[in-house]
């Protein structure tokens, strides 16, 4: 590891010192080398164990107010050369469509080194200790004579990468992500249905697979896909609902961390992911939920995945308030957008999912702080028409992030105080400030829980982002209910 | 330069001489991709990246093992076989495992284009100021992208089989952003000298105008002329739930329909990867064979996409998931089919449409960038973009007139040809506010 890292050192100070040379008033260098082991199972047998890597680096440059970015997977000091020189030409040429140069935040720079949290590393676990406790899963799954389809994953990523800037940044980067999932599909009584049980993923070691205990959980995960077959159809019309946190990590994804991303209130997205109807006039006035509503951006927590030391922009991560008793007060910013809103720093959530990949402005960890409603049983006790939603279903939102339909994973019908029947094929309706707005209670701390997204696209080229959101079970009041015919 | 086919047969074989395995199967994949991205009419990100995969499939008595790497030196790639080895030695016998192909012929199909290969950062600048001029000069902004690639794939295999395939790629595209309204266009092939970069421009802008003050309407059913993004956006979810293993296993739409008559003679919707305007690789990472093939023959459902195993437990020959997908149409344009329309939406393309129902064909999503009121034949105004929920099946089967095919790409759509066609009743559920 030693040797690695000064091997990458010596290169990227090569590439830094190239593209100064080749004119770039700031540029920084990422070197990443990167392993995944993916292990797959289907029914009663292993469908593929992959684990592939990749090194390569990316050179960032900025000449004449415009960016360049230029990568390869070939790490010599010739390759290093050429990309850094080619980073800058691209600069140049940007420089020609460009009518607002970029001025970057100010960010001292940062010497630091951050490795994420883990027990047991996964790629110490023999193969076939991994494979064994996969079909364990699914065996068991098939094992109800209405599934059809039972399926088991695990997988780990583990990145270390070297940061450095023009600006005398050194930030290395030593990362472990492990998530997995089981999941069944049944078909029975005219019908089809789904359940899954995951473990999300989240900076951890193989622990975090070993606590989701997935054999342990197989047989509950079928029997709750067969439940769902005989279930009563979803209701329709206005009720309250209650989502339990693997729920809401979604909603709070696509109706607040996409819609608080800076770059796309400016228009950045506009030509792929969209904008925002969170624009910056509305800043500090906006009431985008209820006062209870308090949502927190945290790049600190080192078990959420957006917490990496620093960004890709080589700023410190930090902790902020993006809504605060209702009202929209911040965004996730970069450098470069951060200034555009007249901040001074930037939070630090530029962020790129390789060396091959320029950063661009990604969603932080974010999540709901807890409330003061006690347990899930406490608010559906409360509750006197409504359903109670858990875990993640279909999903779809505008390109404002206003108009939103969701579905969820269980469904349970509540009428005064108690779940009375389990539900099949819920979605509901919602306008953003809408359903915050129509939040009424939010469970206490010890409901908390946080959920790792791994899927999240955005950019052009297209890249995956990772982050955590977190909340508790909330309720929200009168909210559009259907089948989603 | 571009991984010759000779350099490629040499990792091949190189990566084949280094396992012990009875049966190996090595993919290499070469990409220069260049893209220059544009917002608030200047370009914001420019990139250029080059990658080289290599991955190894083997085999022991049917324990499988892969790895991959994206080096080609001899210690990456002794280092990648070691590990493939090292996790098929201790995985379970696959109980569906078949040996590797043996050499295969394939469809001529000429994709590889100096133009589009020699596209270089001050050339796409400059079609970016083709694209963002017409949008300047009317006072909106644009965002879009001008994208080229040029890549080769290789597929080698210890049975003998050897396939290499050079292609380029290039899409320009662009959202215009009026006041209160937006418009879109975008164009996919494989020379990017047969891309209008101005074109696309002026139909966004005059879109985003033509919308401008957008009125809301009432959701309901509505008649609807499906420009081909939207269409293509739809018709492909049809293709991917055509899944033989899973459509035997119960769990497709296709499990009780399989070869039933679902929608008008019209409708047929084919794949061929020497189609000049959209060419796709005439093999997949296995090296099984794509040749022209029919998946909807008017109106019949009777193909589905077969994987080796399923192929051989059920007598025929495995089919691949295609690689371009094209829908028949007729010379009419858009303009034809709307001037039928005495009332009726306009939708220039979908956003997040995600599965409700698959195994029903349900569907959710949203119009974006463009979406019309049609009177009279006409179109009247811009509408206040709506949420549906409806059947990608229904969509085929409740169309009513179809145009003349297009190449479309979007951001959840692989580039294919689609037609602008019309259809009765789309379930429109909700609007949103712009």
């Amino acid at each position: 590891m030693h040797e690695q890292a000064k091997l990458w050192r010596e290169l990227a100070h090569l590439a830094l010192e190239t593209a100064k040379a080749a004119g770039a008033e700031y540029a920084d260098v990422r070197i990443m080398g990167a392993r995944g082991q993916r292990l797959f199972a289907r029914n009663e047998r292993i469908h593929s164990v992959d684990d592939s890597s990749t090194v390569g680096f990316g050179v960032r440059c900025l000449a004449k107010g415009a960016w360049g970015f230029a990568s390869s997977a070939v790490l010599t000091p010739d390759s290093v050369r050429a990309i850094a020189l080619q980073a800058a030409q691209i600069a140049k040429a940007s420089a020609m469509v460009n009518n607002d140069p970029v001025v970057l935040a100010e960010e001292p720079p940062h010497i630091i080194t951050h490795i994420t949290p883990r027990q047991i590393d996964p790629f110490s676990i023999p193969v076939e200790e991994k494979t064994a406790m996969l079909l364990q899963a699914t065996e068991t799954m098939k094992k109800v004579p209405e599934v059809r389809l039972a399926i088991g994953y695990i997988s780990q990523l583990k990145q270390d990468q070297l940061y450095m800037s023009t600006e005398g940044s050194d930030i290395y980067r030593d990362r472990l992500i492990t998530s997995g999932v089981i999941q069944c599909q049944a078909v029975g009584n005219g019908e089809r249905q789904s359940r899954a049980y995951q473990a999300y993923g989240m900076h951890a070691g193989w622990e975090h697979i070993l606590n989701h205990d997935f054999p342990g959980n197989a047989e509950r995960v079928a029997q709750e896909a067969k439940m769902k077959l005989f279930a009563e159809s979803a209701p329709e019309g206005r009720m309250d609902l209650i989502l339990d946190p693997e729920h809401l990590h979604l909603t709070i994804h696509e109706s607040i961390g996409h819609a608080t991303e800076l770059d796309r209130v400016l228009g950045y997205e506009a030509d792929y992911a969209g904008t925002s109807f969170a624009t910056v006039d509305k800043m500090g006035k906006f009431q985008y939920g209820s006062k209870i509503v308090n949502v927190v951006a945290d790049n600190t927590t080192p078990e959420y995945l957006a917490t990496t030391g620093a960004d890709d922009d080589g700023v410190e991560g930090q902790k902020w308030d993006i809504v605060r008793e209702g009202i929209l007060v911040d965004y996730g910013t970069s450098r470069e957008v951060a200034p555009k809103i007249g901040a001074k720093r930037s939070h630090g959530t530029n962020r790129a999912d390789g060396w091959h990949s320029a950063p661009i402005v990604r969603i932080p960890n974010i999540g709901i702080m807890p409330g003061k409603s006690g347990t899930p049983e406490e608010l559906i006790a409360d509750t006197k028409d409504g359903i109670y939603i858990e875990g993640a279903g279909t999903w779809s939102i505008d390109q404002q992030r206003l108009n939103f339909q969701f579905g969820g994973d269980m469904f349970w019908r509540i009428k005064n105080g108690k779940k009375v029947a389990l539900l099949k094929n819920v979605v509901y309706r919602s306008n953003t400030p809408e359903f915050w707005n129509a939040c009424d209670a939010i469970c206490g701390p010890e409901d908390w829980r946080a959920i790792g997204v791994l899927n999240c696209g955005k950019g052009q080229p297209g890249q995956v982002g990772f982050m955590s959101h977190y909340s508790s079970t909330s309720r929200f009041r009168n909210i559009e209910v259907g089948r989603g015919e | 330069m571009l991984l010759s086919e000779k350099e490629a047969r040499q990792i091949g074989e190189k990566v084949l001489k280094m396992s012990s395995a009875d049966d190996v199967v090595v993919n290499i994949g070469h990409t220069r991709e260049a893209l220059t991205r544009i917002a608030n009419n200047a370009i914001v990100l420019n990139v250029f990246t080059e990658r080289r995969e290599v991955s190894v499939s083997v085999s022991f008595g049917g324990k499988k093992g892969s790895a991959g790497c994206d080096a080609i030196d001899d210690e990456s790639l002794q280092a990648m076989v070691k590990r493939a080895e090292e996790v098929a030695q201790v995985s379970p016998v696959d109980p569906e495992f078949l040996p590797s192909l043996g050499p295969q012929t394939y469809v001529p199909v000429k994709a590889h284009f100096e133009s589009t290969a020699n596209l270089d950062a001050e050339g796409r600048a400059k079609l970016a100021l083709e694209l963002i001029k017409p949008a300047a000069d009317a006072g909106l902004r644009l965002a879009g992208t001008v994208e080229v690639s040029e890549s080769a794939a290789c597929v080698m295999t210890n049975n003998g089989l050897f396939a290499y395939h050079p292609r380029t790629d290039a899409q320009v595209g662009c959202t215009v952003t009026a006041p209160d309204s937006t418009g879109w266009a975008r164009d996919v092939t494989v020379d990017i000298a047969r891309i209008n970069a101005c074109e696309l421009a002026n139909a966004a802008v005059k879109q985003a105008l033509d919308s401008k003050h957008p009125i809301a309407v009432e959701p309901g059913k509505y008649k609807v002329v499906l420009m081909p993004a939207a269409t293509g956006h739809l018709a492909e979810y049809l293709i991917w739930w055509a899944n033989a293993r899973t459509t035997k296993e119960g769990l497709t739409y296709l499990s009780d329909k399989l070869g039933q008559k679902l929608a008008d003679d019209a409708i047929t919707i084919y794949s061929d990867p020497a189609d000049p305007r959209l060419p796709s690789c005439p093999f997949t990472a296995e090296g099984l064979p794509r040749a022209k093939t029919t998946w909807i023959d008017r109106g019949v459902f009777n193909q589905l996409w077969w994987d080796r195993w399923t192929a051989k437990q059920s007598g025929v020959e495995p089919i691949p998931h295609p690689g371009t997908t094209i829908m028949a149409g007729t010379d009419k344009t858009a303009s034809d089919l709307i001037a039928t329309v005495e009332r009726g939406i306009l939708v220039t393309h979908f956003w997040y449409v995600r599965s409700v129902k698959d195994d029903e064909t349900l569907v959710t999503g949203m119009t974006r960038d463009g979406t019309f009121l049609i009177e009279d034949g006409k179109v009247k105004c811009g509408v206040k973009n709506m949420r549906f929920n409806d059947t990608c099946l229904g969509m085929l089967a409740r169309a009513t007139d179809i145009g003349k095919p297009g190449s479309c790409a979007d951001v959840e759509l692989m580039p294919s040809l689609f037609p602008p066609i019309v259809v009765e009743d789309w379930n429109f559920v909700s609007a949103t506010d712009f």
